[in-house]
């Protein structure tokens, strides 16, 4: 599955679209208490296990979104964006999307 | 008066950890820059019309939070309206650092195209606690 940001899959020629694909992910952030006594880190610096966690949300995001695709019959994603929400005190919802196409 | 003495070891001790991490941080992210200095992150979402062999999005992300002593700053600039010059190093930090984590994932790649950052408050409404940042954009590889 190919992916990308901008319209379209430098090198190859799109044949196809198949309209909008999305996956989204809502995690709760109680969840991880590590997380919470690490914002109470006094000194800074990098939250290592949060940086991990949102990059597997957003992953997780991103492979709903190519399933998605692939029961479309597209072999391609194009112009994917993300997008953030609050959705609930302590829960972040994180949202990927873009336009399923098939390529040649 | 045990509550000032706390306070002033907190506000002075976060005030020279983190200044040093901080600081330690940016040398390491200059170091970085520098070595990655040939690929280049491009806002534009075509380069050069060269022939592409290959063509995928890539990703960095990084969280960082503030100290103790960057949130009593912030709190206390807010009360007058000033800048808060504390809460943009680490803006600053977060960035470059998601940018590099990205070129880093683009390891042998000619360019990265339509590079876009997002960013996420980490933590309590009322508080600068930290901030996620996402870099990410198409990195091309031209055909030899």
């Amino acid at each position: 599955m190919d992916i990308t940001n901008i319209e379209t899959i430098p090198g190859k020629t799109i044949i196809a679209h198949y309209g909008l694909v999305s996956g989204s992910t809502v995690r709760s952030k109680n969840a991880f208490r590590d997380i919470g006594a690490s914002l109470k880190n006094i000194f800074g610096g990098e939250l290592k296990s949060y940086t991990k966690l949102l990059d597997e949300t957003r992953q997780e995001a991103v492979s709903r979104m190519t399933e998605q695709a692939k029961v479309l019959g597209a072999n391609a994603v194009v112009n994917v964006r993300f997008a953030t929400s609050d959705v609930a005190a302590g829960a972040a919802e994180i949202y990927a999307y873009g336009t399923a196409v098939r390529v040649e | 008066m045990e509550d000032l003495i706390l306070f002033a070891l907190l506000f002075c001790g976060s005030y020279l950890i983190g200044r040093y991490k901080e600081k330690k941080h940016f040398a390491d992210i200059i170091r970085r820059e520098k070595e990655l200095l040939l690929l280049p992150a491009l806002t534009m979402k075509r380069a050069e019309d060269r022939p592409v062999a290959k063509a995928e999005m890539v990703t960095g992300n990084v969280v960082i939070a503030g100290d103790y002593f960057k949130q009593v700053m912030a709190q206390l600039a807010s009360l007058f309206g000033m800048r808060i010059a504390v809460a943009e190093s680490m803006m600053d930090r977060a960035r470059r650092e998601a940018l590099l984590r990205m070129k880093a994932q683009a390891a042998g790649a000619d360019a990265i195209l339509n590079v876009r950052f997002e960013s996420m408050k980490i933590g309590a409404r009322d508080k600068v606690a930290g901030v996620e940042v996402l870099a990410f954009g198409t990195a091309v590889y031209y055909r030899q």
